[in-house]
């Protein structure tokens, strides 16, 4: 004889269940659809490493930033400070070019006009000799 | 910043660093290093942390020798390097006037510092440098110790050595005067060295004079008096990577009166260009 008291539950329960998995591929197919947004937009600085003779000596360098997409985009790119270096406006490509003397390694990185990061790339700023760091000590033996 | 060598070396780099040392003054043929080393690779002193590099390659070099016979262009083998253990500092460096170097730091400040300094001194006119010289002794490298004090100002760099014969082997003694300044031109390093070397007549006679037994018609008896040598030197570095350096530098000697009269030489200048590339571990 069926129990006809558990079927009610049995299908709140079911209908529970749809109701999360409905919710769940929302999420999914938004954070995919995100994802491939990233995928579709590439970012390159070059070069990526600059060499001084001697650690904190700074370093020249020819900066090359280029960036694509799939679609048209307003994007700006940043450096250390907080004005852009350069922005561009509903377009699926832009360059730059800079020359720059590097103080340390130095992280660009590429927003939109809601300050959504987009993209980023470093460039490393690297020695040959160590500096050295003096204290006055005056000792002898 | 990234750090592209760690702050504390490890064992078994410090004793690379050693052997390498070991080996580059068993190549050099002269001992003794200086402010070239300061100007163009950064201060060498207290706030070191114990530990080193090694440098070597190739270089190839051009130079009016004022002997005759002596060889004017050559290829060979750079080795030298640095390694500091607390105060003591092991430096050698083919780029330098004085080329191996063993010293104490004895004060560093920003401004300025004091080494105490021993090392081999310039064994100069041998028959290595031409077969000229194969009748004339050899004169042999001595031991010599001192002080070094170098100020720094910026760019600038002053350095002053008096160093003596603790050997006894000429009981003579020098004292040198040079300036040196850097300039960063983009990623190359240029700097330009201007001196003064002055040796005792004892010093300066066991080099350049000519003994009663070793004279010959063609090198007559001679004796040499004090002398001043001015010496000047420009250089440009580039660093090709973390660990491969392109070094050139140009190099005039004006030597006093009394090495020019000297029978062991033909001329009154000594001129060396030379190009290296340089592997720094």
């Amino acid at each position: 004889m069926i129990n006809t008291q558990s079927q009610p539950r049995f299908i709140a329960g079911r209908w529970y269940v749809v109701v999360l998995c409905f919710i769940a591929s929302i999420s999914f197919s938004g954070a995919q659809a995100q994802s491939d947004d990233e995928q579709d937009l590439a970012f390159v600085v070059k070069p990526q490493r600059c060499v001084t003779l001697r650690e904190g000596q700074p370093c020249y360098v020819k900066l090359s930033l280029s960036w694509n997409s799939v679609r048209p985009m307003s994007l700006c790119v940043f450096g250390t400070g907080e004005k852009p270096l350069n922005c561009w406006t509903n377009v699926s490509e832009g360059e730059f070019f800079a020359t720059r003397y590097l103080v340390e390694t130095t992280r660009y990185t590429l927003k939109d006009e809601e300050g959504v990061e987009w993209g980023e790339s470093t460039v490393v700023v690297a020695w040959v000799y160590k500096s050295r760091r003096t204290r006055k000590r005056w000792r002898l033996f | 910043m990234t750090i592209t060598r760690p702050s504390g070396k490890s064992v078994g780099m410090n004793a690379s660093v050693l052997l390498g040392l070991a080996v580059a003054l068993l190549c050099s043929s002269n001992a003794l290093a200086d402010v070239a080393r300061d100007v163009r690779d950064g201060r060498q002193d207290l706030g070191t942390p114990d530990g080193g590099f090694i440098e070597f390659g190739p270089r190839l070099s051009y130079s009016s020798i004022p002997i005759e016979g002596a060889d004017s262009g050559s290829v060979d083998f750079h080795v030298g390097g640095y390694y500091r253990f607390k105060r003591f500092f092991l430096d050698v460096s083919q780029n330098s006037h004085n080329r191996v170097q063993l010293g104490y730091n004895a004060y560093s400040s920003p401004l300025w510092s004091i080494d105490v300094l021993g090392a081999s001194s310039e064994g100069g006119i041998d028959n290595r440098i031409s077969d000229e010289l194969a009748d004339i002794d050899d004169r042999r490298p001595g031991l010599i110790m001192g002080l070094r004090g170098t100020i720094y100002s910026g760019p600038l760099i002053a350095q002053f050595e008096a160093l003596a014969d603790v050997e006894g082997l000429h009981d003579g003694f020098m004292m040198t005067g040079s300036i040196a300044r850097n300039w960063l031109v983009r990623n190359w390093n240029a700097h330009a060295i201007i001196g003064a070397r002055y040796y005792s007549a004892g010093y300066t006679d066991y080099i350049f004079g000519v003994d009663e037994d070793e004279a010959s018609d063609r090198f007559p008896a001679y004796t040499a008096g004090a002398s001043i040598t001015y010496v000047t030197e420009i250089g440009m570095s580039y660093p090709l990577s973390e660990y491969l350096v392109l070094s050139n530098t140009l190099r005039y000697w004006a030597l006093s009166d009394s090495i020019k009269r000297s029978p062991l030489l033909t001329d009154d200048d000594y001129t060396e260009i030379a190009t290296a590339l340089v592997f720094v571990f």
